[in-house]
């Protein structure tokens, strides 16, 4: 959505979904939905006759903030990936992932953190059902660096890296 | 005593905790059911050499409850980074527990020496990072080489007490060496049950359970290899191009040595497509032996836009030892069954495997798998046939298996159909 976005609008734009839907787009890359409302003059504010009532738009709710560089480290791993010798799978789909080793599988909502962009590098995480203070609860995480666009290498995923593949559609 | 060693888990837990900057909690709930209609089985608990139902009859009663087994386990692992000195530590705890079902629709386990609750230490190590690149773990922990390795087929996985250096400062290769002191052994001697339950009770032999069942089975039956335990060598390398390339040394102190060499080559044909030519030899010696054995296997397989295929053949020769995981009774064979462990490694022993694997986008996970051996002669002829479908959803992870038996040594050599469902919770 963002990406899609950020190549339509600039930052301070609005702009109206196929649903209905108002936001704006903002400087960090992010976007936020809005309201249109009608705007009311405030008592002793003097008002043209005959003024057509000035629409503005006023934040109703704040969607999570993604910043751009996240986003698109997670478009770049929408797609299928695997081994090359064909034990172990991610599937990445939306805001879903499915992590697939032998008879083993974990899937759930994926998160992308501590994203080293010099390397490349970001830690994958699968399904993790909550976070208090140093604590993090459930999911699975592996460690990636992209290799072009079709590589993903998990430098600790064995006694060699492992790398896997973008499967071609 | 018992109690000292507990104290010490738990305070080695608490300190993990308490030193970390980041602290990773993961775990899974596991019920795993299996039934046949066979006649005559081992269970990973008791021998059943003729059925009788509950009604009297006799013979193979799929679904019927002296012929089914079930096991339920809960596990929750700790992995705490950043701690001081840049060490990371890992703790993983597992209750295995029958929960009554011996009493109502099975009258076996999955893993386990007996019914009831058992609760022990799957891993517990440290982590250190040395010179960069290379990195040592020490304590109780999975491992995976050819001849030693953790399976993870059953409710709950072997584990190993174990140090092991990994050296890294060779591009694309690892170098590692080990001392694998003692393992539990997959299967009935995972764990020691506590006996809380009278066998007689559940109509069990009475002999089904050790004698020092009161005993806390943390661990118990981790079984030292040798005298001394075992020591592996090994070099896994990437260093020529679309090939992988192994080789190992295993020596268990007075006991027997081992060598494993491997290489898997993977060209890539472009369009999705991706094949693999596998090649394995290895050799066993025990001491004092007769007859050293050696096997040879070869694969050809491909992975054609995800629907994986693969065709192996293996043969070992005449010996006193075969090729089967000393931690349990799977080997690392290209012909390696899907169910029944240990025919294909066993001595004397030729093997076929046919492998397909699919995965319909968000339907579900499907394979087939079929194994045939030739034993020479020695009446453990082997036909298997294997269906599966697996299907995620989220945290929730499910598999429904068929198997096809046919072996000579199992069910007065008539064949018999297999049913296991095995459901995984993930949190």
């Amino acid at each position: 959505m963002g990406l899609l976005l950020a190549v339509t609008l600039t930052a301070g734009q609005y702009a109206t979904l196929k649903d209905g839907t108002v936001i704006i787009l903002k400087d960090d890359g992010t976007w936020e939905r809005v309201t249109p409302q009608k705007s009311v003059p405030k008592v002793g504010q003097p008002q043209a006759d005959n003024a057509p009532a000035q629409e503005k738009v006023q934040t109703q709710q704040s969607e999570k903030a993604v910043d751009p560089l996240t986003a698109r480290y997670a478009q770049r791993l929408q797609g299928v990936w695997r081994s090359g010798d064909g034990k172990e799978r991610l599937e990445i789909s939306g805001k879903r992932a499915l992590f697939v080793s032998g008879r083993t599988r974990r899937g759930g909502p994926f998160e992308i953190e501590k994203i080293d962009a010099q390397k490349g590098a970001f830690t994958l995480v699968i399904g993790e059902t909550e976070r208090v203070g140093k604590f993090a609860f459930g999911g699975m995480r592996r460690r990636f660096v992209f290799e072009g666009a079709d590589k993903l290498v998990d430098p600790e995923g064995g006694l060699l890296p492992v790398t896997l593949q973008r499967q071609k559609r | 005593m018992k109690f000292a060693k507990l104290s010490l888990a738990a305070l080695m837990a608490l300190g993990v905790s308490a030193f970390a900057t980041d602290v990773k909690v993961d775990g899974d709930v596991k019920v795993y059911y299996g039934t046949n209609d066979a006649d005559a089985w081992h269970g990973a608990l008791l021998p059943h050499p003729n059925n009788v139902q509950d009604d009297g009859t006799t013979g193979g009663d799929l679904f019927g409850k002296h012929n089914s087994y079930a096991n339920a386990a809960f596990r929750i692992g700790l992995t705490a980074n950043d701690m001081p000195a840049g060490l990371t530590g890992r703790l993983s705890l597992t209750y295995l527990d029958t929960f009554g079902l011996e009493d109502s629709i099975v009258n076996d386990t999955w893993a386990g020496n007996g019914v009831g609750a058992s609760v022990w230490f799957d891993e517990a190590n440290l982590k250190a990072t040395l010179f960069d690149k290379t990195t040592v773990i020490a304590g109780r922990q999975y491992l995976d080489t050819p001849l030693v390795f953790s399976e993870k087929w059953n409710i709950a996985a072997n584990s190993y007490d174990a140090a092991v250096v990994v050296d890294q400062h060779i591009e694309k290769t690892a170098l590692v060496a080990g001392w694998i002191w003692r393992s539990n052994i997959n299967g009935g001697a995972t764990v020691q049950g506590n006996d809380r339950l009278n066998n007689t009770l559940h109509g069990l032999a009475p002999d089904a359970f050790p004698a020092a069942t009161q005993e806390s089975a943390f661990d118990n039956y981790f079984d030292t290899f040798g005298k001394h335990g075992a020591y592996a060598v090994g070099a896994v390398t990437s260093l020529i191009p679309m090939t992988t390339a192994q080789a190992w040394y295993y020596n268990v102190d007075s006991v027997a040595d081992a060598y494993w060499l491997q290489a898997d080559i993977t060209p890539d044909l472009g369009g999705g497509a991706k094949l693999t030519f596998g090649g394995q030899f290895a050799g066993t010696q025990v001491s004092g032996g007769n007859e050293d054995a050696t096997v040879w296997a070869v694969k050809l397989g491909g992975d054609f836009n995800g629907l994986k295929l693969s065709a192996a053949y293996s043969s070992v020769d005449k010996g006193d030892l075969g090729f089967a995981n000393v931690g349990g009774a799977q080997s690392k064979l290209y012909t390696e069954a899907w169910w029944n462990y240990g025919y294909v490694s066993a001595p004397d022993t030729d093997a076929v495997n046919v492998t397909a694997e699919y995965s319909f986008a968000d339907i579900a996970d499907f394979g087939a798998y079929y194994t045939a051996t030739d034993s020479n002669g020695q009446n453990r002829d082997l036909t298997e046939f294997a269906l599966t479908v697996g299907k995620n959803f989220g945290t929730f992870d499910t598999m429904l298996a068929y198997v096809y038996t046919d072996a000579e040594d199992q069910n007065n050599d008539d064949s018999y159909n297999t049913l296991q469902v095995y459901l995984t919770y993930n949190f």
